[in-house]
């Protein structure tokens, strides 16, 4: 019962998670479009299922908190109020809110949250609202009192009837337009107060009239009670129609619109408020048209994904099933030395094909699209660009592009990093940018693309770019540049990897602290991926990242360094080169320089930095170099390059920095993946140190 | 429920194995399997007492000379040698012993608890009377837990 209790609240809160990221977009598309009425009723939905499920697996507090934006959300949807920045915001609040909660509950199914807050905010922003209608409405009315029962009752006024009746009657709309408000105010207050409407229901100048007039006709002169509980039917009813089929929403309107109309009491005394509300529902027909198309082409859509059924499998599962295809691949070659020896290559053709096919199938298992993570950044580019007052637009180019799900997981932090410092140190100010003749939007790019077997995402910007004499200056000032030091633009430029490097005088609230990207490099390069940056002043920059597609197989070059045979990841070498003894300067109690062309670097020998026993002296150098250095690392011999499958380090090599995991070579053996840059991170520090320390005393 | 259960069968098996001349027992639950030493990769910059890794099917796992781990002999590895994998709670490691003695069943109670002398290790479960010797029952999980706890320190 317990374990079927707690996969309900998993389950739901895996839903939701989900979910969250598919209405924190709509919210935003929201302030863009604040009349797009399908695009309220999606979020509407979905708040109202959210608050039901919520509630029926037991999590109160998500559900009490929904029921307060769902009052907002209600207000929005009728047309009381108007999606403004303020709104805007307090629902984003109110989404990080419920994300945040969901995120903590999927760790502690019991934790407890602050929400007081939020609510408080979000009856405010609703109460608000009341007050106005208050003041607008106060003429003709007794004093209002905002009873919560009215936004399931004013959800009537919302009951759009079947668009097809008003279709002849566009007219109606202009004439009455500047009275529609107030009557729609003044509907709501009598249903609030009173629970009953007075129309006119003999006006057949209005189609909506005409055509309930038999219904009408028969209540004529009936006051008739509504019950709240029927109208709530009504809302539910409504509510799951449109889920249904769009035939079913036209049905249920013509229902819930006979009911309302049985609500009506036809009284000859009120024939202004009648035509500006019908008016007012016609005009509310015209923005739900958009809606019906919309929600046939979702229908479509539906039906296309249950052509193609998916499933949801735990990434643990997908891992085993990678580990043992691992395995089978292994095996095959294994076998298939054996089948060629005794001449049966066909089978050890087919076999090998056969393995081929389902390791790229079990890895593909395990890729899902950057369109998600890219669309969050949406986000972050519309608080930023309201915190600077600037004005940005992100284009999100190549959602479809996949890559494994992990190294997405660990990209979205980096990435956020990147928009922010586009928005931030890249993109001017609307003023600067008109008089440098630019478009007052500054345009900040994403765009996610394959190229071999790995995934490039590049972030550009059009802003003023940066200027390396800057840079370098700060560099100086810094003291991570001596004054005799001369370097290149681009050198000067990747500065900004560089850690605490910050070149903004006043360190912000988005970013200019100098971390930014500093652990951007780092992050990207522990997922075996590198990060580029190109930038032109005036013009904008560019930063590029390329990551590998999985992080299950890497593209390794298999070397030999000592007795024993080391793959390192291809990406971190940078050439290889025989080492030339005559290039090679040794000092005593130095690290030995090496003359690379026109540049001296340091040469670490692997077998001793990694307490390798080798007899032989090396004589291959692998070129490494990073965002701050450059230099050798000396090996007996490389071997070949091939993918490897990686599989995690033992708990007995995790204490040994520089093993990033193992893997098995194809003649069976285990053997180590050595991360370089990991084994000379503090070597480098020291040697640039010294560096630094004679450059200063030259 | 589940407690009565056990009343009922609660004969565990138990493989016995010596290490130099001390005689040593495991419960037969946490054996994957015993093995003849395999070819190892060595680990650079690692403890005197792990081997290196092996490829058991396609698992990269590391073996560990208990003898050397548990201060016992400081020995080659032989091929008379045995190699336990131990099947601990979320991986598996290879463990070097001088040789397999046997399996044996035994009632739980039949477990008595270690000496508590502030000299045996936390690794020990108890105390098992075996053919008129004593015989130490190791926890390989705590055995192998303590691996790296040692190396970070």
């Amino acid at each position: 019962m317990d374990d079927l209790d707690k996969e309900f609240k998993q389950d739901f809160l895996t839903e939701a998670k989900e979910l969250l990221d598919s209405t924190e977009r709509s919210f935003l598309e929201l302030e863009q479009q604040p009349d797009d009425s399908s695009l309220i009723n999606n979020i509407f939905r979905f708040a109202h299922n959210l608050k039901g499920t919520s509630r029926a697996v037991g999590f109160g507090q998500i559900a009490e908190l929904t029921h307060n934006a769902e009052n907002l959300l209600l207000k929005l949807k009728q047309g009381e109020m108007k999606a403004n920045e303020r709104t805007v915001n307090a629902l984003l609040s109110f989404n990080d809110k419920v994300k945040e909660m969901v995120e903590g509950l999927q760790q502690d199914l019991d934790k407890q949250f602050e929400i007081a807050g939020l609510v408080l905010e979000l009856e405010q922003i609703c109460s608000n609202k009341i007050e106005t209608i208050e003041n607008e409405t106060s003429d003709g009315a007794e004093g209002t009192d905002s009873d919560s029962d009215s936004p399931e009752e004013s959800e009537l006024v919302d009951v759009a009837p079947p668009s097809e009746l008003f279709e002849e009657h566009p007219e109606s709309t202009p004439e009455a337009s500047p009275i529609i408000d107030e009557v729609q105010l003044a509907v709501d207050y009598e249903l609030a107060k009173n629970g009953r409407q007075n129309f006119d229901s003999d006006d057949h100048d209005f189609p909506k009239v005409a055509a309930s007039a038999d219904l009408a006709q028969s209540n004529k002169d009936d006051q008739v009670e509504i019950n709240p509980d029927a109208l709530k039917d009504l809302e539910e009813l409504y509510g799951i129609s449109k889920d249904a089929e769009v035939t079913a929403i036209v049905k249920a309107d013509v229902k819930v619109e006979a009911k309302v109309d049985a609500h009506i009491n036809a009284r000859e005394e009120n024939k202004i408020l009648v035509k500006p509300a019908v008016a007012n529902e016609s005009t509310k027909v015209a923005s739900k048209e958009p809606l019906k198309e919309k929600e046939k082409e979702k229908e479509k859509e539906n039906g296309k994904e249950r052509e193609d059924e998916t499933i949801r499998v735990s990434l643990m599962r997908l891992e085993k099933l990678n580990d043992l295809v691992g395995e089978l691949v292994i095996l095959q070659s294994v076998a298939e030395q054996a089948l060629l020896q005794s001449s049966n290559s066909k089978i050890a053709r087919s076999l090998g094909k056969l393995c081929k096919d389902i390791q790229d199938l079990s890895m593909s298992l395990r890729m899902v699209q950057v369109g998600p993570t890219f669309q969050k950044l949406n986000r972050t580019v519309r608080d930023t660009s309201k915190l600077l007052n600037k004005k940005v637009e992100l284009k999100i180019i190549g959602e479809t592009t996949e890559i494994d799900k992990i190294v997405l997981e660990k990209l979205g932090d980096p990435l956020v990093h990147i928009i922010r410092n586009a928005v931030d140190h890249g993109v001017e100010t609307p003023d600067v940018r008109l008089a440098s003749g630019k478009n007052e939007t500054g345009i900040v790019e994403v765009m996610a693309f394959h190229e071999g077997n790995f995934l490039v995402i590049q972030v550009t910007d059009d802003g003023k770019g940066i200027d390396p004499k800057k840079i370098t200056q700060k560099a100086i000032e810094k003291g991570i540049l001596s004054k005799s030091q001369t370097i290149t633009d681009q050198q000067a430029v990747e500065l900004v990897f560089h850690p605490g490097f910050s070149t903004k005088e006043q360190v912000s609230e988005v970013s200019g602290r100098g971390v930014g990207m500093d652990v951007v490099k780092t992050n990207i390069e522990s997922l075996g991926g590198s990060v580029k940056i190109q930038s032109r002043p005036g013009v904008g920059s560019a930063i590029r990242m390329v990551l590998p597609l999985t992080l299950a197989i890497i593209d390794g070059m298999q070397v030999i360094c000592g007795n024993q045979h080391l793959i390192i990841p291809r990406i971190q070498v940078h050439e290889v080169t025989k080492l030339d003894p005559a290039r090679l300067t040794i000092m005593t109690g130095r690290t030995p320089y090496y003359r690379l062309r026109d540049e001296v670097i340091p040469v670490f020998n692997l077998s001793k930095d990694f307490s390798i026993p080798s007899k032989m002296e090396p004589e291959i150098a692998l070129i490494v170099r990073t965002g701050k250095a450059t230099y050798a690392v000396a090996i007996n011999d490389v071997e070949r390059q091939q993918q490897v499958v990686v599989k995690p380090p033992t708990t007995e090599t995790l204490s040994t920095k520089g093993i990033m995991g193992t893997t098995i070579l194809s003649n069976g053996s285990p053997a180590l993946i050595l991360d370089l840059l990991e084994i000379y991170k503090n070597k480098i520090a020291k040697e640039s140190i010294s560096s630094v320390k004679t450059a200063g005393a030259a | 429920m589940f407690d009565e259960k056990k009343e009922v069968n609660n004969i565990e098996k138990y493989l016995l194995f010596e290490l130099g001349k001390e005689l040593y027992a495991i419960e037969l639950l946490e054996v994957k399997e015993v093995i003849t030493p395999p070819e190892t990769t060595p680990i650079p910059k690692c403890q005197p007492y792990v081997c290196g890794l092996m490829n058991l099917r396609g698992l990269v796992l590391t073996i560990v000379d208990l003898r050397k781990k548990l201060n016992i002999t400081q020995g080659p590895i032989t091929p008379e040698n045995a190699v336990i994998i131990f099947d601990l709670k979320n991986r598996l490691v290879g463990g070097v012993v001088d040789s397999i003695v046997k399996v044996i069943n035994l009632k739980k109670d039949a477990i008595k608890p270690v000496p508590d002398d502030n000299t045996t290790g936390h690794h020990l479960k108890g105390v098992i009377e075996h053919e008129n010797t004593l015989c130490l029952l190791i926890d390989a999980n705590k055995m192998f837990e303590s691996v790296p706890q040692k190396k970070a320190a």
